[in-house]
């Protein structure tokens, strides 16, 4: 099982030697990676009894780093890696001569998220947490324009505070409890008095958020996926953001808390989270670039992913199943707007008029993605939602889960504004080409939302409800 | 030990202070370096032990806690790494706009 | 210096003030004390693995995990950072320094160099490691970049070699982990019937750490360098 964590690393190593001599070799030898991963992953979510805890260099929980792998992290890990294999696919359909560097950099990523999701250690989660930003401030400056050069520093200053924080809270946890594995250490963390409690998780919760792009720490996140590329930019939405909310669940679920610090937690997660809500969605609607729109959209998803995270274990199975659900919607109207957007080589929403007509198979999946980000069933995007909702009304806060229903009626003004738009009557367009791997990409995201939208009940049990 | 617990706060607020009232990009960047050695000096100070030497096996008996130690090796070389890609964004936007002031940087509005 | 940034500065600092009064240092009851993980690391650790050197003991036997994912950390940074310096020729003549410093660096240079290896490979005896000594051999070609200029040394090191000798360096790194697969047991485990301990405070000993350290000394040495070669491109005289 831990070479669905290695091997990507591994073919990023030889990629980075050995990639002049035959470029389509060895991206198809990667290709085949994740295709073998994630029947892999199928295989231990069906056949083997999870959960499975390896410990690395056969040290136990107390002297080394253990690694588990539960029905949460190998759902994860099938998520991503075919979320990778559509961004890769995507990519070099884009431009065919990208720099070898950035498939390396794409792979070492994906071995960080993996890495990430099965250590049960806190400080190995901060390195791999580490490795994750570092990578994401360079690939959003790797087309070298002034605009994403400005963001990607602007992110760097942000996320760098955000790991300061977050370090400091881990050597406290370490220094009070004197244990670095997470369940061993948030379980004896429960009993220290509770000021250095509130100081901890206070940091922890402002280092995480901001990495997430909550309001109000936000300001880095449209601006970084406004400069990026169109595959960097579905990487950032669908899976970097949401790294830091899994780190705040995993932390978590393995403390009990006490019921005074429960109630701050709760009523700080459900304040930001209806915060990020609102404010998404109102400044979505007042954009005019379509990468800005999506990415204030991300913004409001966040939102609705911490609002799941505070309450009771049904919430936050929904918040969980949000996770991928975003993931595979927000991958697909990122993927179709950059196809769309290739018509008039602008990104505003105007120069995108009738090019809905003129490419089906786009708008195809720009609908059924829209659809899903608004709510509509029988897409996933109402499944998680709901799931959300029944779990904020199961504890009897209904005032505030009016916010999710609201937030749908806010998103479909503009979404359905933008399909309009895409689908005006026929105007004069060039006829472009585009190449067969963008196909196999946006049909492999297709599958991806069909398949959680049908197999939602059964994931929703994977998670716990 | 609260006089080096008084060091990291101090340089945790000289850190602090530095970011926000600078201007100059290269500023910034020290500054970001600054609150990082507050906070590995806070990690490696907790690791020391009165009476005790240094983690050698055959020098000394009385060891200090070698574990903060291990960790703030790591956490150097992230930092450094962290500084590294920092200054060379800052190369490529002055090679763009020839100047390091963040006050330029307005570009986008987030 | 505007007023709202003064305002927004006084209240973070305000904040900082209150929060570091309100943890009190007696409640973390290991800062300044052995936790029982320490306890064993400094009683058993010489018998676990076989090393001196308690802290290299940790960095690479019993959180070998932690020093990959550092490993790698350098290995991303050298890489993003020659993808977002584009490659060009070095210039025909750079600037050097006076005879003076030409010549005693290159007095000095074997030195370090000899000091720099000395450090990796005794990482598990004395003090130092793969990465301190890395850093070390790095510095020579920071000190013949500063003092013969760009043209001289790139003409002799070429990054793109210096890469691939740091990714089969990291491949090294990534190959002694996996070989206890092969056998059934766990990724990076420091196996005795496979790595000989020896007998503490020897050279050859502690098992596999000797040859981590190595792996990891040429990797961080390789990167630093690719590093410092690609940030000291220009495009004109007169830029930074």
């Amino acid at each position: 099982m831990v070479f669905t964590v290695l091997a990507p690393l591994i073919i990023a190593i030889l990629i980075g030697v050995f990639y002049r001599e035959k470029k389509g070799f060895w991206l198809t030898l990667a290709s085949i990676t994740f295709i073998a991963n994630i029947v892999h992953c199928f295989y231990s979510l069906l056949y083997n009894s999870l959960p499975i805890i390896y410990n690395l260099g056969e040290w136990g929980a107390n002297l080394g780093i253990v690694l588990v792998f539960d029905q949460v992290t190998v759902t994860m890990l099938l998520v991503w890696n075919s979320l990778f294999l559509a961004i890769l696919c995507y990519c070099h359909g884009e431009s065919k001569d990208n720099d070898f560097k950035f498939y390396m950099l794409i792979m070492i990523m994906l071995f960080a998220l993996s890495g990430w999701a099965v250590t049960n250690d806190l400080y190995n989660m901060f390195v791999f947490i580490e490795i994750v930003s570092i990578i994401s401030y360079a690939l959003v400056a790797y087309t070298r324009t002034r605009n994403s050069l400005e963001a990607s520093i602007k992110y760097l200053f942000t996320g760098s505070i955000s790991s300061v924080l977050i370090l400091i809270s881990i050597l406290i946890i370490h220094f009070s409890t004197g244990e670095l594995n997470i369940t061993l250490a948030m379980a004896k963390f429960s009993n220290l008095p509770l000021p250095t409690q509130f100081i901890t998780w206070g940091m922890l919760l402002t280092g995480f958020l901001s990495k997430a792009g909550a309001a109000p720490m936000h300001y880095w996140l449209p601006d970084a996926h406004a400069s990026a590329k169109t595959g960097v930019s579905a990487l950032l939405s669908g899976i970097v953001i949401k790294l830091s909310l899994l780190s705040l669940y995993k932390l978590m679920a393995s403390s009990d808390l006490l019921p005074g610090l429960n109630q701050s937690i709760t009523t700080v997660l459900i304040v930001i989270g209806a915060f990020s809500v609102i404010l998404g969605h109102l400044v979505a609607y007042r954009q005019t670039n379509i990468k800005r729109l999506l990415a204030y959209s991300s913004i409001a998803q966040i939102g609705y992913i911490i609002m799941g995270l505070s309450y009771s274990i049904s919430s936050k199975a929904g918040a969980l199943y949000h996770t991928i659900n975003h993931a595979f919607l927000k991958t697909a109207l990122f993927f179709s707007a950059g196809l769309l957007a290739r018509y008039s080589n602008s990104l505003e929403i105007e120069s995108l008029r009738g090019t809905g007509r003129k490419n089906p198979i786009a708008s195809t999946l720009f609908t059924v993605a829209a659809l899903g980000m608004i709510g509509i069933p029988p897409i996933n995007g109402f499944s998680s939602k709901w799931a959300i909702m029944k779990g904020l009304l199961a504890e009897q806060a209904v005032l505030i889960s009016l916010v999710i229903p609201l937030g749908t009626i806010l998103a479909t003004l503009y979404y359905v504004k933008i399909l309009l738009i895409l689908f005006d009557k026929k105007i004069d367009l060039p006829d472009i080409k585009f190449s067969r791997l963008k196909a196999i990409a946006v049909s492999l995201v297709m599958f991806g939302i069909i398949s959680t939208s049908i197999f939602a009940p059964l994931i929703l049990s994977l998670f716990g409800v | 030990m609260p006089g080096t617990l008084i060091a990291v706060l101090v340089l945790l607020i000289i850190g602090i202070v530095a970011l926000i009232l600078n201007t100059n990009l290269f500023k910034m960047i020290m500054a970001l370096t600054i609150i990082e050695s507050a906070v590995l000096l806070f990690a490696v100070s907790g690791a020391y032990i009165k009476g005790a030497g240094a983690p050698l096996a055959d020098i000394n008996e009385n060891m200090v806690n070698p574990l903060p130690q291990a960790l703030t090796l790591t956490a150097i070389v992230i930092g450094a790494a962290t500084t590294a890609i920092a200054l060379s964004l800052v190369i490529k936007i002055y090679k763009h706009t020839k100047s390091v002031s963040s006050e330029d940087l307005t570009r986008l509005k987030g | 210096m505007s007023k709202t940034r003064i305002a927004l500065l006084s209240i973070i600092v305000l904040v900082v003030i209150i929060f570091s009064f309100m943890l009190n240092v007696k409640d973390f009851a290991y800062y300044g004390n052995h936790n029982e993980t320490s306890l064993y690391y400094v009683t058993e650790g010489v018998n676990d693995t076989g090393a001196v050197n308690i802290v290299t003991a940790i960095l690479f036997d019993y959180r070998g995990f932690d020093t990959l994912g550092e490993a790698i950390v350098l290995f991303c940074v050298a890489s993003a950072i020659s993808m977002l310096f584009a490659s060009r020729t070095a210039p025909k003549k750079s600037a050097e320094l006076s005879i003076l410093a030409r010549a005693a660096s290159l007095l000095y240079s074997p030195c370090i160099i000899i000091f720099g290896v000395y450090i990796i490979i005794h990482g598990h005896l004395s003090p130092g490691g793969g990465f301190q000594g890395g850093v070390i051999l790095a510095s020579v070609v920071l000190i013949h970049l500063v003092v013969f200029g760009e043209s001289t040394v790139v003409r002799h090191l070429d990054y793109k070699k210096l890469a691939v000798i740091e990714s089969f360096s990291l491949l090294l790194f990534i190959g002694i982990g996996l070989i206890p697969v092969l056998t059934g047991n766990a990724f990076l485990t420091n196996l005795p019937s496979l790595f000989p301990r020896g007998i503490p405070g020897e050279l050859f000993s502690a098992g596999n750490i000797g040859l981590l350290n190595i792996a990891t000394g040429s990797k961080v040495a390789a990167s630093v360098a690719v590093i410092l070669l690609n940030m000291i491109k220009r495009v004109e005289e007169d830029e930074i």
